[in-house]
């Protein structure tokens, strides 16, 4: 069954949830953790139902047992080497256990990738509430969110970097704390467990802070997600081919990136919202990625969670993989250490942002756009000394406003042109949309053309009054944001009557706004399990 | 290089002066909390009333079915249903044969949901003794439709006192189909989904048929101002006055749920329905309406397997059902002239239906066997059905390219046992006079030739060779 963020059902859970845990907090404030780990049980089975919430606690289980497998391991390898004086004793015992911890490593993803598979098995032979998505191939396979938060707990056990968390409750409150699993963030055990166990109470300007967040999100996806998707539909189905007017296909990838920020971080602001009701301040994952000064910036700012998880469990170790190492060691006879590192780490970028673009969606078309991502990336960074050296020739201040300007139209271009990709469904399709936009840009009128694909609202192009309205609003607040003011706190020191005024106005504007266009709807939590 | 600059993971708090609002004690904190919500509350309500006075039309057909329902003095028999039942049953014609008191409540995409509630209302109202659910083929499939699910329940609270109204709010915003959906919340916003043009013409009128009060001329003038209707008023039916000519002017799916399973939900609130009636002493009749032949012939198998389904359900709950559709020609004498539109009656066609459904209801109510005038959903009555059809219903086309040409090939939605004649024009796309391309035939298909244009408007006919008063055509454009 379809369940949506903005919707009575949702609200109706966390209201019980909210009271619960604060009428328990009350009396005893070490127990909340409990009422949220049954508010996030909850939450799976309200979206998923008994599948879904036996899929998290199954993941949740194989990591908890493979990372203190993984422990004990290296307890027993500790307390053998504590029995000998022997150095080389001591290296072959250490080598001894870290092949069985390495065994016990794989053998633990292993198994995780068997659970994914096998209720994705189950899934399709009992229609499950939760179907698949827009996500991709490794999505759809099941590494959602919190498969990758869980996977992220296992990889750092099993280097070390933290200790197992003995209690599969608590631990399994890490992987399932309902407002990260929809749209992210993937937050890190080291830093976000403790925030869980003792969350703070927060203040009345922290929850008239956290409704307002809420509030904000709500609006960006019912006036601007919920409308746009339209005139999506219209470029991206209907009129892709080798016909579609470039006009139209320009027009498109552009509103695709509108569409798409209003939605993530729309949902991001209503459940990092939530959280905050809760006390928890979860990672930032979505910071105005369009003020981005390159490719680079962009996906710290884009999901930036799946960005560090994939600099810290792919690139990484493809980087210190055996293969790179002798091919380092030989480029360092002819080139610069600069000029060496750089090079080495065009393979395992360009690996990465494949594996990114097959999250985010199935096909060739998806690993192209990854591709692209990680191309462009590799090729700036080879020519930034060049760059550099050209701004000292031409004498351009490389931290001046304009070039600062010009920084995020240009990285703002290539995001555009790489969206082509991405959204036009198939290889096919994005080759033609991009050769007809860049060689015949003007070759129809942008509204006629959107009238024939059939947008409903293309007598706005695809923008109805509201959309337009909350658009402005948007690009103000991360304007202020960008400029390190923080919008929140200038409305929430305006007097009480501007106040109530403004909540009230913006609450029939979204109101309006979603009643215009009911595809998409209020956020839905179609992403949870795939 | 490094591939990211590893993102902070928290964004803390700003320290700094400047992001700090204001720090007051728990006690102030929460006063403050509390005003803002109450003055919130205040400027929404009043706001949300203000709009929906302005803007929510007054002359919706809704609204003038719920307005007469509650001036009604007296009433036995109740009408409930979509468009198909607010344009297909006239209550003057069942009290005539019947000599009830009835009222149609049929309203404009009105789910079963909603027929339910309208049942219940009239059941707790009147304690009436009949009544007619006038269901077509499609509500089996159809979603419900937000705009006119929060239409029907805003209009039915409009005069009902507040514990009532609540408890209609309350059930709509909690109904299977809304909790889980942002429906649930903003269904408080009535006008926002029911609104009238908003222009400064569109809100004058609107607020000047308020003033007026008067809700029939209201309508009237509202539909003629939107939709250019005209049609004629009785107790909640409304008779539609044009009648259509053939006309198709774009291609219409009439089978758009030919291979998909009866919706769980809507087979349930069926069952509701008629358990309903069951348990209060009603008599129900089940009736599918008629509507475009099309739609029979295009779903094929599947209509007779589904509503073959619906009168099993009805037989087993004490309910009765009549397929109008299948009516035999002695029954209910259709000819294809008694569409209003692509799938709606006009007044003629609904006077024609509601005698024969009056009728049947009194033949069934003393004892008699009405089966015989209905072709059965078996494999036999549907050929005796297809072959009683002796119109074309309408015509489709497909299109085949071969090095530059175009073929055409037309297809009409006939009976079994027409000969069927076609004819091909074509002019520009941005329109002006029709030319011939091929006159009156007996073969489908047609070879036409883009020469320099790249595309070109087309207009298929289809006729009976019999029949030459009834024409059906569809126009489209065809692409090189």
């Amino acid at each position: 069954m379809r369940v949506e963020l903005i919707s009575l059902k949702f609200i109706t859970f966390l209201a019980l949830l909210l009271v619960t845990y604060y009428v328990i907090g009350h009396f005893a404030p070490g127990r909340r953790w409990i009422v949220l780990l049954l508010g996030s049980l909850s939450f799976f089975t309200l979206v998923g139902g008994w599948l879904g919430l036996g899929l998290v606690v199954a993941v949740a289980l194989v990591t908890w047992v493979g990372s203190l497998l993984l422990y004990h391991e290296k307890k027993a390898e500790e307390a053998a080497c504590r029995n000998t004086e022997d150095e080389e004793k001591k290296e072959l015992i250490a080598k001894t256990h870290l092949r069985k911890r390495r065994r016990d490593f794989v053998c633990t993803l292993m198994l995780c990738l068997a659970t994914l598979v096998a209720f994705r098995i189950l899934r399709d032979a009992r229609p499950f509430p939760g179907a698949l998505g827009h996500h991709g191939p490794l999505a759809a396979l099941g590494l959602c969110f919190y498969v990758l938060q869980a996977l992220s707990y296992l990889i750092d056990t099993y280097r070390l970097h933290i200790l197992p968390q003995p209690n599969f409750a608590r631990y399994l409150l890490f992987v399932s704390y309902f407002p990260q699993v929809a749209c992210g963030p993937i937050n890190r055990y080291d830093a976000f467990f403790d925030q869980l166990m003792k969350p703070r109470r927060p203040n009345g300007e922290q929850v008239e802070r956290a409704l307002l967040r809420i509030g904000y999100g709500s609006l960006k996806i019912l006036a601007i997600t919920n409308i746009l998707h339209n005139a999506m539909v219209a470029v991206f189905q209907t009129a892709a081919g080798p016909n579609i007017a470039g006009s139209l296909a320009i027009f498109g990838t552009v509103v695709y990136g509108i569409f798409a920020y209003a939605e993530f971080s729309g949902m991001a602001d209503i459940l990092e919202g939530i959280s905050e009701l809760f006390g928890i301040r979860m990672a930032p994952n979505y910071r105005r990625p369009f003020f981005a000064t390159s490719l680079l910036d962009f996906w710290g700012r884009w999901n930036s969670t799946l960005g560090t998880w994939m600099h810290d469990y792919v690139y990484g170790p493809l980087l210190a993989s055996r293969p790179l190492r002798p091919l380092g060691t030989a480029l360092r006879n002819w080139l610069s250490e600069r000029t060496t590192k750089t090079l080495v780490a065009v393979i395992p970028t360009t690996i990465v942002f494949v594996l990114v673009g097959l999250w985010y969606g199935t096909g060739a078309h998806f690993a192209i756009w990854g591709l692209y991502h990680g191309l462009i990336i590799s090729i700036s960074a080879l020519v930034a000394p060049l760059f550099d050296k050209l701004n000292n020739l031409l004498k351009i201040r490389s931290a001046s406003v304009g070039m600062h300007a010009f920084r995020i139209v240009r990285t703002y271009v290539v995001v555009c042109i790489g969206w082509f990709f991405a959204c036009f469904g198939s290889l096919h399709n994005a080759w033609f949309a991009l050769v007809n936009a860049l060689t015949n840009p003007f070759s129809a009128p942008l509204e006629t053309a959107l009238n024939k694909a059939g947008a409903t609202y293309a007598s706005g192009l695809g923008f109805t009054i509201p959309t337009l309205l909350v658009c402005t609003l948007v690009l103000v607040s991360d304007i202020a944001h960008e400029r390190n003011v923080d919008a929140s706190a200038t409305v929430l020191g305006w007097k009480l009557p501007a106040r109530a005024t403004l909540y009230a106005v913006l609450i029939l504007l979204a109101a309006y706004a979603a009643a215009l266009d009911t595809t998409m709807g209020g956020g839905d939590l179609l992403h949870v399990f795939s | 290089m490094s591939f990211l600059k590893r993102p902070e993971r928290t964004e803390r708090p700003k320290g700094s002066p400047r992001f700090r609002m204001f720090k007051s004690s728990n006690r102030s904190v929460a006063k403050r909390a509390a005003s803002t919500l109450a003055l919130t509350l205040v400027i929404l309500l009043a706001l949300n009333a203000l709009l929906c006075w302005t803007l929510t039309p007054y002359g919706s057909k809704t609204n003038l079915a719920w307005h007469d329902y509650r001036k009604l003095s007296a009433l036995d028999t109740i009408v409930v249903g979509s468009s198909y039942a607010q344009n297909s049953i006239n209550p003057s014609e069942l009290d005539a044969v019947l000599g009830s008191q009835s009222f149609n409540l049929g309203t404009p995409d009105q789910s079963l949901d909603n027929s339910y509630v309208a049942l219940q209302s009239a059941i707790d109202d009147w304690h009436i003794k009949r009544a007619v659910l006038c269901m077509e083929y499609d509500t089996l499939y159809s979603e419900p439709i937000a705009q006119s699910e929060i239409s029907f329940i805003s209009y039915k609270q409009q005069q009902e006192p507040l514990s009532q109204a609540l408890q209609d709010q309350l059930s709509l915003m909690s109904n299977d189909y809304f909790f889980s959906r942002h429906y649930s919340l903003t269904c408080l916003f009535p006008w926002a989904y029911n609104h009238v043009p908003i222009t400064p013409d569109g809100i004058a009128s609107n607020i000047n048929d308020h003033l007026q009060g008067d809700i029939h001329a209201a309508a009237s003038s509202y539909a003629q101002r939107t939709d250019g209707d005209s049609w004629d008023y009785n107790e909640g039916f409304i008779g539609l006055n044009t009648t259509l000519h053939g006309a198709c002017t774009h291609r219409y799916d009439y089978a758009p749920y030919k291979d998909e399973e009866i919706k769980h939900d809507t087979w349930w609130t069926l069952q509701r329905i008629c358990d309903l009636c069951s348990n209060n002493g009603v008599k129900l009749y089940i009736v599918a309406p008629p509507t475009a032949v099309s739609s029979l012939i295009a779903n094929g198998e599947a209509y007779s397997k589904r509503m073959g389904a619906v009168q099993e359900l009805a037989t087993q709950t004490g309910a009765t059902f009549f397929d109008l559709n299948l009516a035999k020609l002695e029954t209910l004498p259709l000819d294809g002239s008694e569409l209003s539109d692509l799938i709606h009656l006009s007044a003629d066609g609904a006077a024609r239906t509601s005698v024969a459904l009056a009728s049947l209801i009194r033949d069934t109510e003393a004892g008699l066997d009405t089966s015989g005038s209905f072709y059965p959903y078996n494999e036999d009555g549907w050929n005796e059905y297809f072959a009683s059809i002796q119109y074309v219903g309408s015509v489709d086309y497909s299109v085949k390219r071969n090095h530059g040409s175009i073929l055409l090939e037309a297809k009409a939605l006939t009976g079994s046992s027409n000969t069927i004649m076609y004819q091909f024009e074509t002019r520009s796309p941005e329109g002006g006079t029709w030319t011939l391309a091929r006159t009156w035939d007996l073969s489908s298909s047609l070879d036409l030739r883009l020469n320099e244009t790249k595309s070109m408007e087309v207009r298929v006919s289809a006729r009976t060779l019999q029949r030459g008063d009834i024409v059906k055509w569809v126009t489209g454009i065809v692409t090189k």
